[in-house]
């Protein structure tokens, strides 16, 4: 343990202690959360779609025709593309980095924290975790084979990045 | 909406709503439903043998075109649903009662048992009625009238409309408190509470604006007819407006009962006023606040007793959201060399107490305060599992607190990596997202 030379220091040791002595998530609680999330996710994408789809309606005639290169289907392809990614990063990367989870996983109560440090994952674990593990893991139903199979509850995801899931508040 | 459905504001159980207006609403339906059945599945007959004369060619051209009208205009459904171009006010009103089928009678049940459950809380079962079948007929006579559509003699119909207005109506009576959800899951009980003035636009109302666009461009709409769902949310939100400005309701005034006892029976003190509201509603934090900021000023007047009854209303979750007021009040207790009441210390938990001291971080005099706090936790929870939590922050206090003011503090570059942990400024104390906001 590193000697803390600052109280703000020790107040953040202590909270990140704090974070890895709290208990795991319940299973339910973050199947519930990873349901919400493709249910939220599919609603930010339909909304986006339906917007491409009206902007290239209203902005066609004027301005994007008189590109030579133009086509309809590809801009529209390509919007929705783009707009998809930005919405995953900041559904899914961002809003752990900076909340320690998804939307989800917060109305649930629930955090994803590196196990060794406590604080929240960085962008690449989160890129690993989210984007190639879990979709992986999920695919090849191993992920949550291994989260029922193990004492602590740590999905295939969270073994391979180091992270774990834990419920942070109480209520009492 | 149908994902997380809103259930109820966060009140006492005894404020809770009642079942029965919202069964009583759905049973409305369900009986003007069966009641035009008959009438409904004859306009889809209609509809099935124009289509077959479109088929064999009888009927050419476009569907804006007027031959197409005149066979759309005899359409059964029309004498009791308004269209564009045929319309009456009783036929706008009758059309909150109507339903085309029974996926979307069941998606409307579930909007309006919903809806007239939590309007209930705050007005009667009447003017709820009255509330969804004006705000109703509102939202469909501004679609109806408002929107490109292919032809002039689609009928507008669907209790949704209304729906949306007891939504409006609902989200400005609580929209500085909380609301619970149910999701349809088995964790938690499948009930949270978040925050009415964002969660619930967000979950209720702005996908539907954005899907209202559609409505602009001709065979762009769809079935689903989002702008009366817009146009209905905004007539709940001005009769709502309206009702309250005639009744003096104040804003930091949750349920009914609140405001008829800041009416009628108010206590004489301002403390007493205060905690007979909380007894009424434990859940307001608007009337919380209010007392954190007077105690700040008063707390001298109260014995240990009524602290110690005051300080039981101030939850975690309150703590959580209000964290800046708690820590102005504890600052301010301790300073004067008042202690805490033990039962709060009790029932706090460890991550609670941490966001608040680190509104005590700064300026350097208060860092004994901070001491002080959590020295006082740490008594009360000396044998538990929180005290061995506790016990290695207070060995490094107690090192830290006896250096020098200005002796230069060593930070940690992967301290500051994570954005949720504290910079020294009192300004820069990060929001940190909570489950309950």
């Amino acid at each position: 343990m590193r000697r803390a030379r600052s109280i703000e220091e020790a107040l953040n040791r202590a909270e990140l202690d704090h974070r890895i002595g709290c208990p795991n998530a319940e299973l339910t609680a973050r199947l519930g959360a990873f349901i919400l999330d493709l249910i939220l996710l599919f609603i930010m994408v339909s909304g986006i779609r339906h917007i491409t789809i009206l902007l290239v309606e209203i902005l066609e005639p004027p301005i994007l025709s008189s590109y030579i290169f133009y086509s309809p289907t590809r801009f529209l392809q390509f919007l929705g593309i783009s707009a998809a990614l930005c919405v995953i990063y900041f559904y899914l990367i961002w809003t752990s980095m900076r909340f320690g989870g998804s939307p989800a996983k917060l109305l649930m109560g629930i955090r994803v924290i590196d196990i060794q440090s406590g604080r929240w994952l960085g962008g690449y674990q989160l890129f690993l975790r989210e984007l190639v593990v879990k979709p992986l893991g999920l695919l090849l139903l191993i992920g949550p084979l291994v989260a029922l199979f193990r004492k602590d509850r740590r999905s295939l995801q969270d073994w391979v990045v180091g992270s774990a899931v834990k419920r942070l508040e109480e209520e009492t | 909406m149908i994902l997380l459905v809103p259930i109820s504001p966060e009140v006492p159980s005894s404020h809770r709503p009642k079942l029965w207006p919202g069964l009583l609403l759905i049973w409305m339906l369900m009986i003007v439903f069966i009641a035009t059945r008959g009438i409904v599945e004859s306009d889809i007959n209609y509809l099935e043998d124009i289509q077959s004369l479109v088929e064999e060619q009888e009927i050419t051209g476009r569907p804006e075109s007027e031959v197409w009208n005149l066979y759309l205009k005899k359409r059964p459904l029309l004498k009791i649903a308004p269209s564009q171009a045929d319309w009456s006010i009783p036929r706008f009103i009758f059309a909150n009662f109507l339903h085309g089928s029974l996926p979307h009678l069941f998606l409307n049940l579930v909007g309006a048992f919903a809806g007239a459950r939590i309007c209930t809380v705050f007005i009667g079962f009447y003017f709820t009625l009255a509330l969804f079948v004006i705000g109703g007929s509102l939202g469909l006579a501004t679609s109806t009238l408002f929107t490109s559509q292919v032809s002039s003699y689609i009928p507008h119909l669907g209790s949704s409309a209304g729906v949306f207005a007891m939504m409006g109506t609902y989200y400005i009576y609580n929209f500085h408190f909380r609301t619970r959800y149910f999701f349809w899951f088995p964790t938690r009980h499948g009930l949270f509470s978040l925050r009415t003035s964002w969660f619930f636009f967000i979950d209720v109302i702005l996908l539907e604006i954005i899907l209202t666009a559609g409505h602009f461009f001709p065979g762009k709409a769809g079935s689903v007819d989002h702008l009366a769902h817009v146009a209905g949310f905004a007539s709940g939100v001005s009769i709502a407006y309206a009702i309250r400005f005639l009744q003096c309701w104040p804003s930091f005034l949750q349920t009914k009962a609140e405001f008829r006892y800041w009416k009628t029976q108010r206590a004489e003190t301002f403390f007493a006023q205060w905690i007979d509201l909380l007894k009424i509603n434990r859940f307001n934090d608007q009337v919380k606040v209010s007392l954190c900021d007077w105690l700040r000023a008063n707390h001298a007047q109260l014995s240990d007793a009524e602290l110690e009854e005051t300080f039981s209303y101030f939850t975690p979750t309150f703590t959580r959201l209000k964290t800046r007021e708690m820590a102005a009040l504890i600052d301010c207790l301790l300073s004067q060399s008042r202690g805490l009441p033990q039962k709060w210390l009790r029932r706090m938990p460890y991550d609670c107490i941490i966001v608040m001291a680190r509104y005590l971080l700064s300026p350097t005099e208060k860092q004994n305060i901070l001491f002080a706090f959590l020295k006082s936790y740490y008594e009360v929870h000396a044998l538990a599992d929180t005290g061995k939590k506790v016990e290695p922050l207070i060995s490094r206090l107690q090192l830290l607190l006896t250096l020098p003011a200005s002796a230069p503090a060593e930070t940690n570059s992967s301290a500051s990596e994570d954005s949720t942990l504290s910079t020294n400024t009192e300004d820069s104390v990060p929001k940190k997202a909570t489950r309950a906001s």
